[in-house]
């Protein structure tokens, strides 16, 4: 990691993904470059872009001035934008090193394990027990979160690396784990938690009653009949809401989940509970399972209050209260308590389970047995699938040490420590200072039609929406760095700052990056060169109009645009200004951020006009406006004096939905005239 | 710091007018605190020229570079090997006149010429207002004003109280931008408890001290390092 | 008898400003002289007036001196420095003009020839404190002149304004101690305001002339008050002038100058006209206000 602090988004992230690349990749229309670095931290980018339980939205420091930003949305519209780059993208592989490696079990953490070891020259075989690889992503995970297709897309290209996928064989029934042991010089088990525990109380097995995973795969599988009358779920978690939004679309007339936790308690998320309100479900919480009656098929539960779930330290140890019991009539039960592993793959191979169904491990992910090597939840508990996949990343480094093998350049290296420092909050004075603006969510289709079948409940955003919402990142600690050595204090940076940030110290000028909001309007107007925006450096306006006018050699017009101001990145590529001569189109993180100098220089490369392109109302810096405005008064005022004609400079507000509104900007921009300096 | 303003582009324009070969120099500390002649301003100054040029269909090659300062001999040496290095045929200075006549002293061959007009000692007050506080008089008065300069910042530099031009609102007939430093010396003295000492101050400033004297020259021979053409005694 | 010595026998002194002319010929100013002579026991010289170049304020004295008239030499220190200042005093001591009015004088930029470098090198207290030193035999820098002590008598001027009125008369007691022994003051509009100065001055024990501006028009009041530092017009007096027909506006001119005159005369050891070109109206507000030479 090149800097010592991480944005918290990018530090939340259980893979470490560079949250702040991708999206600023995004507002500069390069979403293949996106997808790259969406990628080299998590493969399963396309499938954490569906059902991610995102940390790194809850991490968002605009969390605290507005509402985070929809990294998830985004990152799923950079996905879906790309996926015809991705299915030509063919990651390089190190040289074999004549090592090869078994992995058992396609879940995130298998795939994820499985790249990285080819992908630095071992031979790898992922041995999926089911017929489609995936685990329980395309298991179990309804469709309605996640069509298998999304799956597929993310396999696929772990495939094109190299990865081989063997299908419907089992180990410890198929293959004996010892056989792997002694045909590869080592095993990755990413077993997973795929059986669903049961319960020790009465009438468990009625007809009628379910084990959650069992459920859900066959629901998945389409083998689940049609339900009716009552179904109950047992549990608060993440599949319980699953178990019982599946229920709600196989026509059960009434859900209901029942947690032994309270509200607050409910390990599920959030958004999960709410949709599954929405969507028709019922949940009753603090009560816990005492019996299931019925005559043969189940026909009532029966559930006792639960006092305490945990105890003061924090360990699952429920009291109840027997005097206060319910009873609810049901149609089916699905008993959705938590999960184990299936751990047949390793009968007899002299492995220690820790716990039934749990698989201890030692230093660097190591089983009891040598060269056998654990991954994601079978390891580490339940989890989500970027955490699994965080696993399978730190797994493959293990082995790859053991084996001997470096890690190619594109393997994801975690740190060994999770705890990486991030930056701070936003400090309370400058969030008083800054502007809110709307957080633009995925589409979501209405309550009925979810419930009404298994469509993906959750849209795209469209490309205008998603770079609307990636303009509302402000780049944490990509803001302004000061050259002590050129600083002379002058105070301009601490006097315009809109944020109240930058300061002077005894050396130089300041601007923390906990508090600087990157918006640049220092290094536009400081004096002595002496500050730079790290995500908007000095030589970014030259060196992008450059490009533009390598794309168009002849250009006479150039226009300076803010990128956020673009609905689409086609425009980039647009080379006509109207009717009149070729324009060289020089996309820019933000034109507020442009000094005197950084305007003019079209013109010294020949433009004879040039329309500064601001994003209007859209700006996330609508502080900096006035400064702006100056800032262009100036260049004109020198412009004019360089004896160019009132109308070689041209501003424009707003945002850039059509070729129409490209058309608007040569034909409406208005002239600026230059603001006189004041009489000494 | 000294506070400066560029000329105009079009007085630079006609003072380059027989040059091809232009080196913008700045000075990055006072004139960059000023706003007149820091990196940033050369950067657009010779943009702007490159722009006129162009449009004027006019064989002109700018170059830029920007000292930490002109005003010292060393520095001058910097700007003398940019010259060599681009083959400049005339230094443009964004420093104060300092830096041109520090330039001017030590390359009796090259031209210099200022692009910038050097105002006054003074304090950037607010972002893009400068204020005269210093008139470097030689004989500092502030101990018997309270530390507000009559002599800079009184129109007319007088030494015994305002004359008849305050007006209403506490500004000098001069302009009404101008606060009347008198009537701030005035209250200040009154606040502190201090108004005799203003008639302590002397009524007979000695100019010699000032810029109306000879070109001033400050020797410290408890600093200077002795050499074999400079003895002691000897302050040329 | 002449300002001095109408001073001395404590009599209600009186003066008018006199301009010298933008030129070589000074027969009408010479002429509107002898006509105010008699009313007055001095005619002030101005010295560039506003910073506007005339004909010199000591060659226009010296005129004065030669046609048998009193002048009241002023002098500010915008346009000479201490040696020029002293060269003109003994020059106009040599043509036996010894009442020297002392001034700091307005600012260039306020005249004619704005760009022009004003001296200040020593402000007015400096210039009191110079005459001083004349008087005792020596120049500022100590050396003894050759004709012995000079017999200047100076003045100085205050500017009554109430929003300054603690600077202004911090500045006249400073001129007080360096020798002023009279002052003029600008004009004065406001009675009530210039009582309550007044009231302060008095302590100083040192002659007052209260300064009477003829008011032609309301522009001109209107013009004043927002120009001229120190003067304020009151809304009465605006209106009295805006109410009146064009023909009688130098009657009413007259009427509220001699209203003023009246009005301060109990308050103050004498007046000084400013009349601005309206030289029989100035005479006719003495008449009507009935202030004659005692």
């Amino acid at each position: 990691m090149a800097q010592d602090v991480l944005p918290p988004c990018h530090a939340a992230c259980p893979a470490l993904t560079d949250t702040r690349e991708y999206v600023r990749a995004v507002a500069d229309g390069r979403y293949e470059d996106a997808l790259d670095i969406l990628l080299a931290a998590n493969p399963m980018s396309a499938v954490c872009g569906r059902i991610c339980h995102h940390p790194c939205e809850e991490a968002c420091r605009r969390s605290s001035v507005d509402s985070p930003v929809s990294l998830r949305a985004i990152k799923r519209f950079v996905t879906d934008a790309t996926r015809e780059y991705r299915s030509h993208r063919v990651p390089g592989r190190a040289p074999s090193s004549g090592r090869k490696v078994a992995v058992v079990g396609s879940g995130p953490a298998g795939l994820a394990a499985a790249l990285d070891l080819s992908l630095s020259g071992v031979d790898v075989v992922v041995y999926e027990r089911d017929e489609r690889p995936g685990g329980m992503l395309g298991a179990t995970i309804p469709r309605y979160r996640l069509p298998y297709e999304v799956v597929e897309e993310d396999i696929d290209d772990i495939r094109r690396a190299g990865v081989e996928i063997k299908t419907g064989v089992e180990i410890g029934t198929d293959i004996g784990l010892q056989d792997l042991c002694r045909d590869y010089d080592a095993v990755v088990l990413a077993l997973g938690l795929a059986e669903s525990r049961s319960l020790a109380v009465p009438g468990v097995d009625l007809d009628g009653v379910h084990l959650a995973i069992d459920f859900l795969r066959r629901a998945r599988a389409g083998g689940m009949e049609r339900l009716n009358g009552s179904v109950l779920v047992v549990g608060g978690g993440n599949v319980a809401m699953d178990v019982a939004r599946t229920a709600v679309r196989l026509g059960a007339e009434d859900v209901t989940a029942v947690a032994l936790e309270s509200v607050d308690e409910m390990p599920a998320h959030k958004w999960e509970i709410d949709e599954a309100h929405e969507e028709g479900v019922k949940i009753i919480n603090s009560y816990g399972p005492v019996e299931f009656t019925g005559d043969g098929r189940v026909a009532e539960a029966v559930f006792r209050r639960c006092t305490r779930v945990f105890d003061d330290g924090g360990r699952f140890a429920p009291e109840y209260d027997d005097a206060d019991r319910i009873s609810l009539p049901a149609d089916t039960v699905v008993l959705a308590i938590g999960q184990s592993a299936d751990t047949v793959a390793i009968k007899g191979a002299g492995i220690e389970e820790s716990a039934p169904g749990r698989i201890k491990a030692g230093p660097g992910a190591r089983t009891s047995a040598d060269g056998v090597f654990l991954a994601g939840e079978v390891m580490t508990g339940p989890g989500s699938a970027v955490e699994a996949v965080a696993s399978g990343h730190r797994t493959a480094a293990a082995v790859l040490e053991y084996l001997g093998v470096p890690p190619a350049p594109l393997v994801h290296v975690m740190p060994s420590s999770p705890a990486v420092p991030d930056i701070e909050d936003i400090p309370e004075d400058v969030r008083g200072r800054m502007s809110r603006i709307a957080r633009v969510s995925s589409p979501m289709r209405s309550p009925a039609a979810r419930a009404a079948s298994f469509e993906e409940v959750e849209g795209t955003l469209s490309e205008a929406e998603a770079r609307k919402e990636a303009a509302r990142c402000v780049a944490c600690g990509l803001g302004a760095e000061v050259d002590p050595d050129k600083c002379v204090g002058c105070y301009t940076c601490v006097r315009i700052c809109p944020y109240g940030v930058a300061t002077v110290g005894h050396t130089a000028a300041e601007a923390p990056a906990e508090a600087c909001l990157t918006c640049g309007l220092c290094a536009a107007e400081c004096p002595a060169a002496a500050i730079s925006l790290q995500r908007f450096g000095r030589g970014l306006v030259h060196e992008r109009l450059a490009r533009a006018l390598e794309l168009n050699p002849g250009a006479r017009v150039a226009v300076l645009l803010c990128q956020n101001a673009l609905a689409s990145r086609r425009f980039l590529t647009s080379q006509q200004a109207g009717n009149g001569p070729p324009a060289a189109i020089v996309p820019l993180p933000c034109v507020e951020r442009l000094a005197a100098v950084d305007i003019m220089a079209p013109f010294e490369s020949g433009a004879e006009k040039v329309f500064l392109v601001h994003c209007g109302d859209a700006c996330v810096y609508p502080e900096g406006r006035g400064r702006f405005e100056q800032t262009v008064s100036r260049a004109a005022a020198l412009l004019k004096a360089a004896g160019l004609r009132d109308d070689a400079l041209n501003v424009w507000f707003g945002r850039i939905e059509s070729e129409q509104d490209l058309e608007r900007i040569y034909a409406d921009s208005t002239r600026v005239g230059p603001r006189e300096a004041a009489d000494r | 710091m000294i506070v400066g303003q560029q000329k105009s582009l079009d007085d630079i324009w006609r003072m380059i007018a027989p040059f091809s070969r232009v080196l913008v120099v700045g000075c990055n500390e006072c004139m960059a605190a000023a706003h007149a002649g820091g990196e940033a301003e050369v950067a657009e100054l010779a943009s702007a020229l490159r722009i006129r040029a162009r449009n004027e269909g006019r064989e002109l090659e700018v170059f830029e570079f920007t000292p930490k300062r002109l005003c010292e001999p060393e520095y001058v040496a910097e700007v003398l090997a940019e010259v060599a290095r681009c083959k400049a045929d005339l230094v443009l200075s964004l420093a104060c006149g300092v830096g041109v006549n520090s330039v001017a002293d030590q390359a009796a061959d090259l031209f210099v010429l200022p692009a910038v007009d050097t105002l006054f000692m003074g304090t950037g007050a607010e972002h893009g207002v400068w204020l005269e506080y210093c008139a470097g008089c030689g004989e500092c008065v502030l101990e018997y004003t309270g530390g507000l300069c009559p002599v800079a910042r009184c129109s007319k530099g007088l030494m015994a109280g305002p004359c008849g031009g305050t007006r209403d609102d506490g500004s000098c007939e001069v302009s009404p931008d101008v606060p009347c430093v008198w009537k701030l010396i005035l209250e200040r003295a009154t606040r502190l408890g201090t108004r005799e000492r203003l008639l302590e101050m002397p009524l007979f400033k000695n100019w010699s001290k000032s810029s109306s004297g000879s070109p001033r020259r400050l020797v410290r021979e408890d600093l200077r390092i002795p050499t074999e053409d400079c003895k002691e005694g000897d302050t040329r | 008898m002449n300002l001095r010595q109408a001073i001395g026998d404590a009599r209600f002194a009186i003066t008018v400003e006199v301009a010298p002319p933008k030129g070589t010929d000074v027969t009408e100013v010479l002429n509107a002289s002898r006509m105010l002579a008699p009313h007055v026991h001095a005619l002030n010289v101005t010295d560039n007036q506003s910073s506007v170049m005339k004909l010199s304020s000591l060659g226009f004295s010296i005129r004065l001196m030669q046609e048998g008239l009193n002048p009241v030499f002023q002098v500010t220190c915008r346009d000479r420095n201490r040696i020029g200042l002293q060269g003109d005093l003994l020059a106009a001591a040599s043509f036996g003009i010894d009442t020297v009015l002392a001034l700091t004088g307005d600012h260039p930029r306020m005249g004619d020839h704005p760009e022009a470098k004003p001296v200040y090198d020593i402000d007015v207290i400096g210039l009191l404190e110079t005459i001083r030193m004349l008087n005792q035999g020596r120049d500022l820098s100590g050396n003894e002149l050759e004709s012995g002590p000079a017999d200047f008598f100076p003045g100085a001027s205050v500017t009554p304004s109430p929003a300054n009125m603690d600077a202004q008369l911090f500045k006249m007691e400073r001129k007080v101690k360096a020798g002023a022994r009279f002052f003029q003051t600008q004009a004065v509009f406001d009675v009530p305001v210039f009582a309550e100065f007044m009231k302060r001055a008095r302590d100083f024990g040192v002659p007052v002339m209260a300064g009477i501006i003829l008011l032609k028009n309301a522009g001109m009041a209107k013009f004043m008050n927002a120009n001229i530092p120190g003067v304020t017009v009151p809304k009465g007096i605006i209106n009295e002038l805006k109410d009146t027909d064009k023909k009688d506006r130098r009657a009413k001119s007259v009427e509220i100058g001699a209203r003023i005159v009246g009005e301060v005369k109990d308050l103050v050891q004498g007046v000084h006209m400013m009349p601005l070109g309206w030289d029989k109206e100035a005479v006719a507000v003495l008449e009507q206000a009935g202030i004659g030479l005692q």
